[in-house]
């Protein structure tokens, strides 16, 4: 008897008397497609031709207790298992680069309870962000949560990748918006954390989790704040003659203490380029749009003072019009053809810094890529904005790279390592809301230096076997 | 191959998730393979020459209900259930046909019927007793559909109508045989030879118009007989029954004696509402029908939901396809319907054999049957 397929078969066996037959499949066509998500290396070799790591099994657990005896399994046999959401991470997290299990939690898609009381909801986390803003829409409510990925990503893919979405200035990163959660442990036990997030009763267990990328154990439920949907939603935009002067708008905007939900500001290439092209508004210079919400007066109030300070700063009123354009085709930046695409190469280096850096980061970047690497260009726009900084969404983009799989990786790479390391030169962060995956976790060490450990004792005493999602975040496998 | 032709629309979405949230089956099974992006990604390899149609490939491409929502979501123009029917037709020329689907053919071929259930007394009987004769010339041509053939109840209301109206109309003389489902399946000789012959014996009808409750067929009518060569009269004038009753209301021709006292919401049919944008005729007959209180669904018209019956689905995978009929049933008991309404006889089999499954008190008619009631 083969060996391999002896336990191959048998561990199909175990899994399927925990699933049943028709939440486990280990086709090869599904295998595939299982083999890419977001991030371009494993698009770049489907294109190519080749093939990516693909996982053994592919089960669909429909209950908690369904997850925690499938990863028990798991540590019997020794063998990776990988959660996997929407697919829509951009840095390789749910690859299943040693095979193994993947857990796909999409059927984990229940909302289990709105508390309209204490305006919080408790969901199952798999469902699809949009579903869920769905139904508590029905309701009267909104969660706040707007990234590009809502039709596909999950609640529970966010929680793991400390995800944002575009009124995070206001609402927060999901890491903001957490009250309690489930946790499947890589040892199988089932915990919740905490009732509330503000105690005094040691560490806070969310955030050990929250970012974790399914290294440290699966959510499988979650409780977050919601609010009622705004009176008054506006958006207003600004066109400014350079990135400097609507950068400082955008600052002044936040060290005001006014509480946008958003603040987007986009470089000249973005606004001549992508501004045009998806928003048909076809201006010289650079393109933001801010916008209030909540009570009208509130918003008349704040609004009036951020369009005080862009005009003191030199930016010329688009008015509403211009604002709400955005807001309504906010997502189409996202479909093709207007996202970058294969056979162009491209990457998000979204970063994090405080005010005084920021804008050094990106011209460091720009200069740097470009000097480096002739064939590329670096684009940007800032979006979430925070009290003490910004996020500038960096992009580089090649627009025909090597066709060899090899040599495609190796500028890729040879890219990623520029630009991080100048992030890092200057005071940024590794990344601020796609996560760490495969694509940078070899940047971890560099980032934390000594403080990486206590994340590597973390993960090694609460995954002895070393079987959840290896090789991602940093850790090894 | 056939999907050479959409290599755009395979690029495309091979590896964009943006339609996620609004798919069909892919929200039913959560697999990654059953989303548009996974229908694409697989279609590429095949592209690329990384592997040929084999059982498990094939098994996925006709796990499509090809409801055009996710096309309909879509910013851009890239046309997944075209592809999947191109796949589909390639499936077809390489011979690789899964039996679930060469059943369906078997049964047409053999019994002129996909469900292969066509009870001859039971419709003759029907026939003889609302019809005096058929195959005559008249006004109105009534093409009956395969799916309603096997559903006497929907063609002996339909017929009802025409009677109390007092319309002149026929029906044709042999069976009326679907192209759509074939075309769907990827039979495009078998659908394209059909559609020639059908469209022989409606041209010599000589009507001036073909009136159908099938919608399917009405998209086969308007879109397949087209493309497949076979060429309908062009002055025969072509309708659904919901535009043709509406039609009559607007003349004053029909008019309703009894109350039905329901709450009734409508089920679009993908085939009459997405691809064809008839959306409001069959809305206007329900809201005529005194006593109705009309609640529209929340997902309606170029957004509604699928019930899982096109594309074949019915056929090929019925627990995914129970399982969106469930979804009409949910979205209808969370409004507050008493009945759901819709205007396809596959779609009134599909979600009326859901609500058996789930012992709702909610009861699902083809538009025809709730007409006659209230004469
Ligand atoms: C078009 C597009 C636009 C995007 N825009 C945004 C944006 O605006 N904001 C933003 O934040 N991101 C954005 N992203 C990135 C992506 O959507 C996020 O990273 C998202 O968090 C991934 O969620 P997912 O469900 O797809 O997770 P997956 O990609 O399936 O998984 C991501 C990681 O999370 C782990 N994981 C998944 N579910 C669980 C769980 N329940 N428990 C533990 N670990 C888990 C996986 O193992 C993996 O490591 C975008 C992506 C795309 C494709
Ligand atoms: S149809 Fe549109 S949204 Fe769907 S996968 Fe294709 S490009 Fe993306
Ligand atoms: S046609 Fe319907 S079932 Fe098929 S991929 Fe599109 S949305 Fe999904």
């Amino acid at each position: 008897m083969d060996k391999k397929n002896h336990q191959h078969e048998t561990i199909y066996r175990e899994l399927e008397n925990i699933v049943g037959s028709q939440d486990i499949t280990d086709k090869k066509v599904d295998k595939i497609v299982y083999s890419v998500d977001y991030f371009w290396i494993p698009e770049m070799l489907i294109d190519r031709g080749c093939n990516p790591p693909m996982a053994d099994y592919i089960v669909y657990p429909e209950t908690t207790e369904e997850v925690s005896r499938i990863i028990q399994l798991a540590n019997t046999y020794k063998i990776p298992v990988t959660a996997w959401g929407g697919g829509s991470g951009s840095q390789g997290g749910a690859l299943p680069i040693d095979g193994g299990i993947i857990i796909d939690i999409k059927k984990l898609d229940k909302i289990l309870k709105t508390d309209e009381k204490s305006l919080i909801v408790n969901t199952q986390s798999g469902i699809i962000a949009q579903n869920l803003e769905w139904k508590l829409n029905e309701r009267g409510y909104t969660m706040g949560h707007f990234p590009a990925s809502i039709f596909c990503a999950t609640i529970g893919g966010f929680l793991a990748h400390r995800g944002s979405g575009v009124l995070s200035t206001k609402y927060g990163k999901i890491e903001d918006m957490i009250i309690e959660m489930e946790v499947v442990l890589p040892t199988g036990e089932i915990i919740r954390t905490a009732p509330v997030p503000r105690h005094a009763a040691g560490p806070d267990l969310n955030q050990l989790f929250i970012g974790s990328e399914g290294t440290l154990g699966i959510i499988t439920k979650a409780t977050f704040k919601i609010h009622p949907i705004p009176e008054e939603r506006r958006f207003r935009a600004f066109i400014f003659k350079n990135l400097h002067s609507g950068y400082e708008a955008g600052r002044k905007i936040m060290t005001s203490r006014l509480r946008p939900c958003t603040i987007r500001l986009y470089d000249e290439v973005e606004t001549k380029r992508l501004v045009k092209r998806v928003l048909g508004i076809d201006r010289e210079g650079v393109y933001m749009v801010f916008g209030f919400d909540g009570d009208k007066q509130m918003v008349d109030l704040e609004e009036r003072t951020a369009i005080k300070i862009c005009q003191n700063g030199g930016g010329e009123d688009l008015g509403r019009k211009g604002g709400e354009h955005w807001w309504e085709h906010k997502y189409d930046f996202f479909f093709p053809p207007y996202m970058f695409w294969i056979p162009q190469m491209y990457g998000t280096m979204d970063t994090v810094a405080t005010y005084d850096k920021m804008e050094k980061i990106f011209e460091e970047l720009k200069k740097v890529i470009e000097k480096t690497y002739p064939q590329a260009y670096v684009i940007a726009h800032f979006s979430h904005w925070y009290e003490w900084g910004c996020m500038g969404y960096v992009r580089f983009i090649v627009d025909g790279p090597p066709q060899h799989p090899q040599e495609a990786r190796k500028l890729h790479d040879g890219i990623w390592d520029t630009g991080i390391n100048t992030i890092l030169a200057n005071g940024g962060m590794v990344n601020e809301h796609h996560g760490i995956g495969i694509k940078l976790a070899r940047f971890m060490k560099k980032q934390y230096g000594p403080a990486f450990t206590v994340m590597e004792k973390i993960k090694q005493a609460l995954d002895p076997n070393n079987i959840m999602n290896p090789k991602k975040l940093g850790f090894g496998g | 191959m056939l999907i050479e032709k959409y290599r755009k629309t395979i690029e495309a979405c091979r590896f964009c998730p943006m339609c996620k949230v609004v798919c069909t089956v892919g929200n039913i099974t959560k697999n990654e393979a059953n989303y548009p992006r996974g229908k694409a990604l697989i279609l590429f390899t095949i592209l690329k020459k990384m592997r040929e149609f084999d059982e498990d490939i094939v098994e996925r491409i006709y796990q499509c209900a090809i409801c055009g929502l996710c096309k309909d979501w879509c910013i851009s123009d890239y046309d997944i259930p075209e592809l999947i029917m191109a796949a589909r037709a390639d499936i077809v020329n390489s011979g690789k046909i899964p039996s679930r689907v060469l059943k369906i053919y078997e049964n047409i071929r053999k019994t002129e019927n996909p469900y292969a259930m066509v009870n001859d007394e039971k419709i003759s009987a029907v026939l003889d007793k609302e019809i005096r004769e058929t195959g005559k010339r008249a006004k109105i041509l009534y093409f009956i559909g395969d799916t309603a053939f096997s559903h006497p109840e929907i063609f002996e209301a339909t017929i009802k109508i025409f009677n109390y109206t007092g319309i002149d109309f026929t029906i044709l003389p042999k069976k009326n045989r679907g192209v759509e489902l074939l075309y769907q399946l990827g039979f495009r000789k078998e659908a394209k030879r059909l559609a020639k012959e059908n469209a022989e014996v409606i041209n010599e009808a000589d009507a001036e118009v073909l009136v159908t409750s099938d919608a399917d067929e009405y998209l086969a009518f308007k879109r397949e007989y087209p493309r497949l060569g076979a060429s309908l009269n062009p002055d025969i004038k072509i309708m659904h029954i919901t535009e043709y009753i509406n039609l009559l209301l607007q003349k004053n021709k029909l008019s309703f004696s009894r109350k039905i006292n329901k709450s009734v919401t409508y089920h679009d049919p993908s085939s009459l509402g997405r691809y064809l944008g008839i959306h409001e005729p069959p809305r206007e007959v329900i809201k005529a029908i005194p006593g109705i209180e009309f609640k529209g669904m929340k997902w309606n018209r170029s957004r509604a939901r699928s019930c899982g019956a096109s594309g074949g689905l019915l056929f090929t995978n019925p627990e995914i396809a129970a399982k969106a009929a469930e979804n009409i049933i949910d979205e209808a008991t969370e409004i507050g319907a008493e009945i759901v309404v819709t205007a396809s006889p596959l779609c009134r089999q599909s979600v009326g054999d859901c609500k058996k499954l789930r012992n709702s008190s909610i009861e699902v008619y083809d538009i025809a049957e709730l007409i006659v009631k209230a004469f």
